[in-house]
């Protein structure tokens, strides 16, 4: 666990005018809170949640974004999953996250 | 001041005078290793040599910057106080700048501000300082006082100096060997806080018996222990030595308040040398009432979570040096993976125990129907979670095949299984269909007040059709093993999971299940590794679980083989499998 958390980062995103953060590594109940922290600093109607580095996403960090996307929705604000690929688009398929309002996800870049 | 190295006759006088007073110095260098005896010693010879009143040495801090009070004679609060000065400041910090003896005839008329009160407190006139030089590297300085006036004369400086020469290479070396020695003392401290012997401890005997050996190993008069609650918002007080009422009384704080606190969200060591003055509220009453007055606090972190605070204190003043800290730090980080695997082991009997509870014991007996089902604790502590199978009935008398995964582990995962679990029995009772027992149950958990997230697939059997009706809420699709098919999974469409806040409705989807085919519903834990896909793991159950007609329980035994060999599994697992057997009722 540890060398997933060394592994693990968090930077920040913009891609197509939308502000917000990109995961890098695997995204799990060692790294999620850092995540979390991480949106809850950022502004803006829209956040962008980049994923394209994000290698592995475990319920943990299903349950981080998920949280994420109900906290800004009670806020009229949304958030945008984007470059989702491999594990994490099966993941986020099988939880059929974009069913929730105030999330829009993304295969590629966001097209909005 | 000028160099003043004592030159011609007086230095012949010098040195016949000199050579009883070096051979002591020399002696008492060579009698003594520990830096503290020694300096001890070495300041009683200097004082009767010199005729001084007054004695003192400080040391060269490891930042290099700064000079610490190390060993006084009629001066001991000094070294009691902790007194530091940067070099450069003061009389001692000139000293050590200039590398310079310096004499202060009257310090009443010092043309260097006297830095240190209590030289004025204690009376002292004169002074004499030289600095302490091994090699061209300061290690310090030393310097005398007199309480009469007294104009030291460059014979005393000489004498001085050479003394100190001698001083500064004793010190030197017993620095080198106290440094060997803390090496050796810290090794065999982290050994015994890291001694297997801990693991096999109750956490309460645990904790007890790490603050016993810390207390021991840094000195000190009290030692605390707090952890963090499940909920990662506050700290609560578990073991105390010296402080019993803190844990008596159930102290707790959240994170960022307080002493504890404060250590808890910045993850970073913090000394309050003074409680009076501490520059953090002290939010405890107990260390007060305990008249505690130097606190030092580290984190206890383990794979970079933080699950509590460990500090020290003592009863009078004490700067708590940057060793200190440092010692306390590789206790803490040893003593947290003791903690850590305590706590673990605990959460998992717990949870293990409430697992075994809400499972059922007992499966049904259902004419046609085979049931099998099965349920496998992680083989890591920390993972004991909220999976769980389960069978019940709809308001229509079908029954009801139901696996479900709360996200997270441990003790609140395996209660809030409980919670899914008793929802989705009680709104099947009274619901048309799975997908209405779903959406009610995902209201249920969409209430302010709730939280927690678990993923649910619900089936309804109707066993005289042969068919399975399922609603699914983020759950993994279950898998169809047939006679004459191969293995397939039945994709079924769905909605998010429990505790997501989805309002919308769940899609309903029918499955056949034909004579002789088996049908297995199951956790995350079975299909999902690290760095691979699901399709791969879906692929490698597909494989296991072969073709072909096969009774449930050795489709369980199969598949666990296979995809958690040796009964070991990083993540829990619940199987549920119902095989339809009419034919066989015909046929037997």
């Amino acid at each position: 666990m540890s060398l997933n958390a060394e592994q693990f980062s968090i930077t920040d995103a913009e891609i197509n005018g939308l502000v917000g953060v990109a995961v890098s590594g695997e995204l799990d109940a060692a790294t999620s809170d850092r995540l979390a922290a991480a949106l809850e600093a950022c502004n803006g109607a829209s956040i962008l949640l980049d994923l394209e580095r994000c290698t592995f996403v475990d319920s943990s960090g299903i349950r981080t974004i998920v949280e994420a996307v109900r906290r800004l929705d009670d806020e009229g604000r949304k958030l945008v999953v984007c470059n989702v690929r491999g594990q994490v688009r099966e993941m986020i398929e099988l939880v059929q996250l974009d069913a929730l309002d105030g999330v829009r996800v993304y295969s590629g870049p966001p097209t909005e | 001041m000028k160099e003043s190295r004592p030159e011609g006759s007086s230095e012949r006088s010098l040195r016949s005078d000199l050579t009883d007073p070096l051979q002591l110095v020399t002696e008492a260098a060579l009698a003594y290793l520990d830096l503290d005896d020694l300096l001890a010693e070495l300041l009683e010879r200097i004082s009767s040599i010199m005729g001084s009143d007054t004695a003192a040495i400080l040391l060269v801090e490891d930042d290099r910057e700064t000079l610490a009070a190390r060993a006084a004679k009629g001066l001991e609060e000094e070294v009691q106080r902790g007194f530091r000065l940067p070099i450069g400041a003061g009389f001692a910090g000139r000293v050590a700048a200039t590398r310079e003896p310096i004499v202060i005839e009257d310090i009443e008329r010092s043309p260097i501000e006297i830095v240190n009160p209590l030289l004025r407190e204690r009376g002292i006139r004169s002074l004499l300082g030289v600095p302490l030089v091994v090699e061209g590297r300061l290690v310090g300085i030393m310097h005398i006082g007199t309480f009469a006036p007294r104009l030291f004369s460059e014979e005393d400086v000489g004498l001085l100096r050479l003394v100190a020469d001698r001083c500064a290479l004793a010190i030197d070396h017993a620095r080198l060997y106290e440094a060997e020695h803390r090496q050796r003392v810290r090794a065999e401290a982290l050994h015994q806080i890291g001694e297997t012997a801990l693991n096999q401890l109750e956490l309460g005997e645990l904790l007890n018996e790490l603050l016993d050996r810390i207390t021991k190993l840094i000195g000190t008069d009290t030692a605390a222990i707090l952890l963090v609650d499940e909920e990662g918002a506050n700290l609560a007080a578990r073991a105390a030595k010296g402080l019993e009422e803190e844990v008596e009384r159930g102290f707790q704080l959240p994170i960022g308040a307080g002493f504890a606190g404060r250590v808890a969200a910045t993850r970073e060591p913090i000394v309050i040398e003074d409680l009076e003055h501490s520059p953090i509220e002290i939010v405890n009453p107990v260390l007060r009432e305990r008249g505690i007055r130097s606190l030092l606090g580290v984190p206890l972190v383990v794979d970079g979570r933080l699950i509590g605070v460990l500090h020290v204190g003592t009863l009078t003043q004490r700067a708590f040096s940057r060793d200190d800290v440092e010692l306390l730090q590789l206790v803490a980080e040893r003593a947290a993976q003791a903690i850590d695997h305590d706590l673990l082991v605990q959460q998992r009997r717990i949870a293990e125990e409430l697992q075994a509870k809400l499972l059922p014991r007992k499966l049904l007996k259902v004419p046609g129907m085979q049931f099998a089902a099965q349920y496998l604790p992680a083989a890591e502590h920390a993972a004991v979670g909220g999976d769980w199978y389960d069978i019940l009935s709809f308001a229509d008398g079908r029954l009801g095949l139901a696996v479900g995964d709360v996200v997270g582990n441990g003790v609140n995962a395996a209660a809030m299984m409980g919670e899914v679990r008793s929802a989705v029995r009680a709104y099947a009772l009274e619901a048309r269909d799975p997908a209405d027992a779903i959406s009610r149950t995902a209201r249920f958990f969409n209430q302010p007040g709730e939280a927690g997230m678990a993923t649910v697939i619900l089936g309804a059997l109707d066993s005289a059709a042969a068919r399975v009706t399922f609603a699914r809420a983020g759950h993994p699709h279950p898998l169809l093993v047939a006679p004459n098919t191969s293995s397939e999974f039945l994709r079924l469409p769905g909605g998010p999971l429990i505790g997501s806040g989805y309002q919308g409705a769940y899609a309903e989807s029918t499955a056949e299940l034909p004579s002789g085919s088996t049908l297995l519903l199951y956790t995350d834990g079975l299909i999902e590794r690290r760095g691979r896909l699901l399709r791969e793991g879906e692929a490698e159950l597909v494989a296991a679980a072969a073709d072909g007609e096969i009774d449930p329980h050795a489709l369980l035994a199969r598949v666990l083989d296979r995809l958690a060999p040796d009964g070991t599994t990083s993540d829990d697992i619940a199987l549920l499998a119902v095989q339809n057997q009419e034919h066989r009722r015909y046929l037997g």
